[in-house]
């Protein structure tokens, strides 16, 4: 511990404090704005007023039935993206590190195509009962095996050897895909089509009804990466000397493999294939912020929060009265503001 | 004749926008505010002299012009909730396979009137989803009339091409990629629409869009290529279509039986399937074996 405290970890509180506090403000910002601006008008005020009385007009529905849940969606998404993949990044100490790596994108994929083209002709009374949850349900039935499977051959005699895991994912991405192309050949041309619009991500989403079931699978696990700082800055030094600091390597992998597997599946179930985020908000973070995994950690969780609210408020704003993907939002404007951030800072300007 | 009837609608549809934004002006504020999703439905509601109601429609909805004015609520299977409620409608009448299912459980959740119109694969079929629209847009009377012309019509040109006594091979181009080509096969409205002009599909093993080999493809050999205008159009019009390497080999390419349709006059099984029918068939047996005998139906 004595050494620790001593390491380049213990950058002043102020600036942890300063940047986080920033980050947290931005959040909340960044709700409340995605909260006032939408296709259809609405005075924010004056809806909120309506929906505490008996009378609630459309514009308060709008808001309590419409927007207000895809924002709250979209925070959850944002933060399950950003959080995992700063502490992917982190364990496979690798800057390219996303979640798509350990299985959980094509895994969704392949359980959501699934579900899209055989579920009705192999399950049709769980796809009735399941409605719309159909879909999400099996995607993250997918992720979640595809990545447990990940690991458990990733496992040598309960060490998490990194670059095997890399290695199997690599092989059960290839066959998640394959499986995808089958599901693609036996579809027909409406769900060919469904198919097209869930792989370009979506944060709409129906009213209320499974938000607390995401929340709770993104913020517990999201939130248990965020405590990890400290440990995680140790495994960047190895595992050896993460260990000699007194981590346990061992529990710390299964921790940032299984709080991924959880909130990204989650996440990808419900809103599609969305990247971008999971890559870049750490990164974004890093940059503006340090290395230190103390601020990198919630940095990101929260820094992921509002671009994907951001993102997805151009999305629904952009060509009113039509919605744009949010896939495309965050490349074209992300993008550009991404590549920015790297010239102004070789540039110094930043 | 036609474009005073279309420049009176604007204006009125001028004056009726303008009505609608300021409360409180009496304007028969029974009228329906309409967000139609599917062109051939958005069609057929311009047929009953109804266009004016329409507040928006999808990016499917093509025709007539007018229709494409109107503000676009996205691709069909993908509606935005806000951007329909942002058109304050009434009522919202959708074609067979629009959704997501999630906007529309929750728009009716909000107290948007949902109307479904079912997909049709016949005359008899259109004639029912005119009347069904007609019912719905308050119409009842447009609505006989025009399944009336609408059966006729049909009648008059399935005549013509029952006298014919080749079933030419239809080859329906769906897309291309990757050298792969996508095409039609059983129980589609590809299959429908060839059918009621006098050919036949020259897939008829499997059922929906699959994609076949080139070597498939020239083994079939078909005696007419089809595709939607819009596809011949990202491919480079008809003569880069018979270029194409799946196609070069192919005796109608050769001798240029291409044929590109607008997809929402083949497809779409509205009130202008008849026309659909007739153009349709003169082209897979050549003009001088299927008269030209029904003037094109236009909308307003």
């Amino acid at each position: 511990m004595s050494i620790a405290e001593t390491l380049p970890v213990r950058i002043g509180l102020t600036k942890r404090t300063l940047v986080l506090g920033a980050l947290f403000t931005g959040t909340i910002l960044a709700g409340l704005v995605a909260l006032s601006f939408g296709a259809y008008p609405v005075n924010v005020v004056a809806a909120l007023q309506s929906l505490l009385t008996d009378d609630v007009d459309r514009a308060g529905l709008v808001i309590a039935q419409v927007r207000l849940p895809r924002v709250v969606f979209g925070l959850l998404v944002g933060a399950a993206l950003g959080g995992s993949g700063a502490a992917l990044q982190v364990m496979f100490r690798n800057p390219l590190a996303d979640p798509g790596l350990i299985g959980i994108s094509s895994g969704a994929a392949f359980g959501a195509v699934s579900a899209i083209v055989v579920g009705g002709t192999l399950a049709p009374s769980f796809m009735v009962w399941a409605s719309y949850y159909a879909v999400p349900a099996m995607a993250f039935v997918g992720a979640a095996g595809a990545t447990l499977l990940i690991v458990s051959i990733g496992q040598t005699n309960g060490r998490v050897d990194v670059a095997l895991m890399l290695l199997a994912g690599i092989a059960i991405n290839a066959i998640a895909q394959s499986g995808v192309g089958a599901m693609m050949f036996l579809a027909d041309d409406q769900q060919l089509r469904t198919l097209t619009f869930w792989t370009l991500g979506s944060l709409a989403i129906a009213g209320w009804d499974a938000l607390p079931a995401i929340a709770v699978a993104v913020l517990v696990p999201v939130g248990l990466l965020a405590v990890n700082g400290v440990s995680l800055n140790r495994l960047l030094l190895g595992d050896v000397e993460a260990a000699h600091l007194g981590v346990d390597v061992r529990k710390l992998k299964r921790l940032v493999v299984l709080s991924v597997a959880l909130s990204v599946g989650t996440a990808v179930s419900f809103a599609g294939a969305i990247g971008f985020v999971g890559l870049v908000v750490p990164h974004l973070v890093r940059l503006l912020a340090g290395p230190d995994n103390r601020i990198v950690l919630p940095g990101s969780i929260m820094g992921g929060a509002i671009v994907m609210v951001m993102a997805d408020l151009v999305a629904r704003t952009v060509a009113i009265p039509e919605d744009v993907p949010i896939g495309l939002v965050l490349g074209a404007v992300g993008g550009p503001f991404f590549l920015w951030l790297l010239v102004a800072r070789k540039w110094r300007v930043l | 004749m036609l474009t005073t009837r279309f420049q009176r609608r604007q204006v009125l549809a001028g004056m009726a926008a303008t009505a609608f934004m300021m409360p409180g002006v009496a304007t028969g504020s029974q009228q329906h505010r309409i967000v139609s999703v599917g062109g051939s439905v958005t069609e057929t509601i311009y047929f009953l002299d109804r266009g004016l109601l329409l507040v928006g429609s999808d990016t499917t909805s093509s025709y007539p012009e007018a229709a494409k004015n109107l503000p676009k609520v996205g691709y069909m299977r993908n509606l935005s909730v806000e951007g329909v409620l942002s058109l304050e409608p009434t009522m919202v009448l959708l074609e067979e396979g629009a959704g997501p299912p999630v906007a529309l459980d929750s728009l009716s959740s909000i107290g948007v009137r949902i109307e479904k119109v079912d997909e049709a694969r016949s005359i008899a079929d259109v004639v029912t989803k005119i009347r069904r629209i007609a019912g719905l847009v308050d119409a009842e009377g447009e609505g006989d009339e025009l399944a009336r012309t609408v059966a006729a019509r049909a009648k008059a040109i399935g005549e013509a091409v029952a006298v014919v006594d080749t079933r030419p091979t239809v080859l329906f181009l769906l897309d291309v990629k990757d050298g792969a080509l996508m095409t039609a096969g059983k129980n589609t409205s590809v299959e429908s629409i060839v059918d009621l002009a006098g050919g036949r599909l020259v897939f008829d093993e499997f059922e929906g869009f699959k994609p076949v080999t080139a070597e498939a493809v020239q083994q079939a050999d078909p005696d007419v290529i089809l595709l939607m205008q819009h596809v011949g159009h990202r491919l480079g019009g008809e003569e880069a279509v018979a270029r194409l390497p799946v196609m070069a080999h192919l005796r109608a390419a050769q001798e240029g039986r291409v044929i590109a349709m607008d997809g929402l006059l083949l497809l779409g099984f509205g009130p202008r399937t008849p026309d659909a029918v007739q153009t349709l068939a003169r082209l897979i047996h050549g003009a001088a074996a299927v008269p030209n005998i029904l003037e094109p139906l236009r909308a307003g």
